[in-house]
């Protein structure tokens, strides 16, 4: 009986763990998804500030997040975020265009890791 | 790690159901959730050592998943009766008073080869001397033999043979162990006792095995040449 009792109690933390997980990787996902809707145009003089903004935030997140994401999608998040930060920083409005673009896609990606629905079950 | 969570628990039901339609006999020697679990398990934790880009986290939360459903299936069937069959099988009468019980034989898909080879192993030449078989739900078949072909006891002879208590190691390894003392009632004074009364000492011996009555049988170690 002890050890039902103490599966039980293993089993509450186990799921309280990968809710409170689900919910901080989605968090995340969107204050970037959001953090990259605002950033200025590449012509704004405050571009470059607000790329390397953005790129100090995803570094104090990306502990947590690497604890349960695969690699492959954060690693992801991280390289984007990096080119939009040189784009932003040399003045690369092609390439500064498609980081943005690129990001938001890797950031879905990183949201989609986490959430559950009938077609990531299969 | 939500999708893990819940592709664990849905690839556990289908190999739960997959083992029990596949039946008793590709069990062996595990019960059926023992089985599937084993599968499981070994092949998560595999994942995480051969794939680097897999957060360890990957192969813990579904092992730790398994074992709380490990523990839960194995005491539900306790609690709720009616939830046996979903996770044992029943054991299966294969022969009934000597006689041979084909439906059973054919449904768990056992070849009248395969139970005479179940017979040999367990020492009888022939299905005319088993009284009774049982599959058991780990796949194991239970042989009764009939009254003529039982090896007969000491009461059944007449003998009334001594009563000789389970011996239990209470000395390994340059240790007494106080969990075989305790299973015969001694403790450790007792034990130093003993060997000092036999002239030894525990640098000489490899193992001391002892009995409720007080009866120890002393190993010594190998004498180095």
């Amino acid at each position: 009986m002890k050890e039902v009792l103490a599966v039980l109690i293993l089993f509450v933390l186990l799921v309280g763990f990968v809710i409170w997980n689900a919910i901080y990787i989605n968090n995340v996902a969107i204050r970037l998804s959001e953090a990259v809707d605002v950033l200025p145009e590449i012509t704004d003089p405050t571009c470059a500030g607000a790329a390397k903004t953005l790129r100090d935030e995803w570094e104090s997140y990306a502990p947590i997040v690497g604890i349960s994401v695969s690699y492959t999608i954060a690693d992801r998040v991280g390289e984007q975020i990096a080119v939009l930060a040189a784009c932003a920083a040399c003045g690369d409005p092609s390439g500064y265009a498609s980081a943005r673009a690129l990001l938001t896609d890797s950031l879905l990606d990183l949201r989609r890791a986490e959430q559950f629905s009938p077609k990531s079950l299969f | 790690m939500v999708t893990i969570v819940f592709r664990t628990l849905l690839i556990y039901l289908i190999l739960l159901l997959t083992m029990r339609l596949m039946g008793k006999r590709q069990i062996g020697e595990l019960e059926v959730t023992e089985l599937v679990t084993t599968l499981l398990v070994s092949e998560i934790a595999s994942i995480p050592i051969t794939n680097q880009d897999i957060p360890v986290l990957h192969a813990v939360i579904p092992i730790l998943l398994l074992l709380i459903l490990e523990v839960l299936s194995s005491w539900l069937p306790i609690r709720l009766p009616f939830l046996k069959p979903l996770f044992s099988p029943s054991p299966t009468p294969l022969i009934r008073n000597g006689t041979l019980c084909s439906e059973a034989m054919d449904s768990n898909r056992l070849s009248a080869e395969e139970l005479m080879g179940e017979i040999r192993q367990q020492g009888y030449s022939d299905l005319s001397q088993i009284e009774e078989a049982i599959l058991e739900s780990n796949g194991k078949v239970t042989l009764v033999p009939k009254p003529d072909f039982v090896t007969p006891n000491a009461s059944q002879l007449g003998l009334h043979p001594k009563d000789e208590p389970l011996h239990h190691v209470v000395f390994f390894g340059g240790r007494v162990s106080k969990p075989g003392l305790q299973m015969i009632g001694k403790d450790t004074a007792w034990f130093r006792q003993e060997l000092a009364r036999r002239h030894y000492t525990a640098k000489m011996l490899y193992c001391v095995t002892a009995n409720s009555k007080g009866e120890l049988t002393l190993i010594e170690k190998e004498k180095k040449q």
